[in-house]
This record gives C-alpha cells, sequence and structure tokens, in this order.
C-alpha cells in the first residue's frame, strides 16, 4: 500500500523533462553514477572508520568525539552527494526502477539506514569516551556497518536483478 | 586496510578472469591498471622517503609539503580509479 500511495509521484517525476533529459543518455547516467561512487566513497569510507573505533579495532588512542569532528564534513558531503546523484539517477528512469524489489528494499534499507545514523549514530558518536558502555558501542559499529553495506549491496543487486 | 586490499584484488581479479581478453584489450581497463600502478608507486615513493621521518612530524597540525602532496595525489588517483571503472562498465 505504501508503494502504491507514491506511484503517482513516480510517474509524474520520470515523466518530466528533467526525467526523459537523463533518461535518454547514457553518458550521463553513467556521470551520475561516477558521482554516486564518489559519495558513497565518501560516507562508507567515513562509516568504516567511526566504526571500527567504536569496535575499538581502529584508532584506539583516538576519542571517539573528536574523530567523528574531524571526519563530519567528509561525511555530510557524502552523504549528499549519494542522495543527490541517486536522486537524479531515479528520476532518469523512475518507473522502471520504482517496480524493482531490489530497489524498494535498497531504500527500504536506506531508511532505516538514515534513521540510525541521525539518532543512535549520531548520539553515540558525540558521546564522549566512557559515557556508553563499551558493548553499546560496539553495538552501533556492528549495526552501521551491516545497515550501510545493506544498503550498498542491495544497490548492486538492483543492476543485475 | 590490508583487508580492504585483499578483497579488492581477489574479486577484482575474478571479475577480470570473467571477462579476460575483452578486459584487457579495453582502453578503461588499460587506464584503470596503470593508475593502480600509480597509486601503489606514489605510496611506495612516501614510505621509502617522508615518512622515514614521520617521527618528527607526526603530531604537527600541517604535515610537511611532500606529505601532503602524497595525500593529494593519493586522492586525486584513487577517485580517478573509481570513475574510469565505472566508465568503462558501460564500454565493455
Amino acid at each position: 500500500v505504501f508503494w502504491q500511495v507514491l506511484q503517482p509521484f513516480v510517474n509524474w517525476l520520470g515523466a518530466t523533462s528533467l526525467g526523459t533529459w537523463l533518461g535518454e543518455s547514457t553518458d550521463r547516467v553513467a556521470w551520475l553514477f561516477v558521482f554516486h561512487l564518489f559519495g558513497l566513497t565518501l560516507l562508507l569510507g567515513t562509516t568504516i572508520v567511526m566504526s571500527l573505533r567504536l569496535l575499538s579495532l581502529a584508532l584506539r588512542s583516538y576519542p571517539i568525539a573528536q574523530l567523528t569532528r574531524d571526519l563530519a564534513p567528509w561525511r555530510t558531503a557524502g552523504l549528499l552527494l549519494s542522495l543527490t546523484s541517486g536522486g537524479l539517477i531515479f528520476t532518469g528512469g523512475a518507473a522502471g526502477y520504482y517496480e524493482g524489489q531490489w530497489f524498494r528494499l535498497k531504500m527500504t534499507i536506506l531508511a532505516v539506514a538514515l534513521i540510525f545514523n541521525f539518532t543512535f549514530f549520531r548520539m553515540v558518536t558525540r558521546a564522549d569516551d566512557g559515557r556508553f558502555s563499551p558493548l553499546f558501542n560496539k553495538l552501533t559499529g556492528c549495526v552501521a556497518l551491516l545497515l550501510w553495506f545493506g544498503v550498498g549491496a542491495a544497490g548492486r543487486a538492483i543492476a543485475y536483478f | 586496510m590490508f583487508a580492504g586490499f585483499a578483497i579488492m584484488f581477489l574479486s577484482g581479479g575474478l571479475l577480470f578472469w570473467s571477462h579476460a581478453l575483452k578486459c584487457y584489450q579495453s582502453n578503461y581497463f588499460r587506464a584503470k591498471v596503470a593508475l593502480l600502478l600509480l597509486a601503489g608507486l606514489n605510496i611506495l615513493v612516501y614510505h621509502l622517503t617522508i615518512d622515514r621521518r614521520s617521527e618528527e612530524w607526526g603530531k604537527a597540525a600541517t604535515p610537511p609539503l611532500p606529505a601532503r602532496i602524497s595525500g593529494f595525489v593519493s586522492l586525486v588517483l584513487w577517485f580517478s580509479i573509481i570513475a574510469v571503472g565505472r566508465i568503462f562498465a558501460y564500454h565493455l
């Protein structure tokens, strides 16, 4: 039902002049994918470093809150770049993407990942060391990695299935 | 970092193997391999030169110019590798 509600919007989006302009050229979409990869490199790269720190598998002598502050601009840039380029890629083939099971799975995991990111992950990665228990930190790091890698894996599957 | 390298090397090697001849004859593929070798060369030079004296500057807010050049070259090369690799898939 949820997916049906958005269907008219998707149809409209794909039929806009931007949608048809993007959809008619493989080259334009190819370059959008390059920027999508740049964005996710920044987002996943910084997420991995922060999560490994939460799991105390890397940068153990670096306070987590400081690491988060130092990486924040790059991580935000990565998120914005991924979302913008992803949105444009979708606009270039909206109806086709929209009916795909892998696309829907990706959007579902992405929604969960974003909510998790701006709640638990944000809270834990900005806290002073010792504020949360090591187990809670590790759990947060694990969940963040699973969610973002899930988004990536489901996204890759869209192209093949 | 070594884990990442191992995964990339193995999965990339298998992807190449599945279309070896087509890959090898593609200019995009050759450009990508050349860029990868340059990235390796860049980090080798870094480790053999300025990194040898990292105790002197490791805690400085701004590392010396050669170290910053290595970092910049590394970023440019790796982002180029991503771009070439992605465009390559459209010309296979």
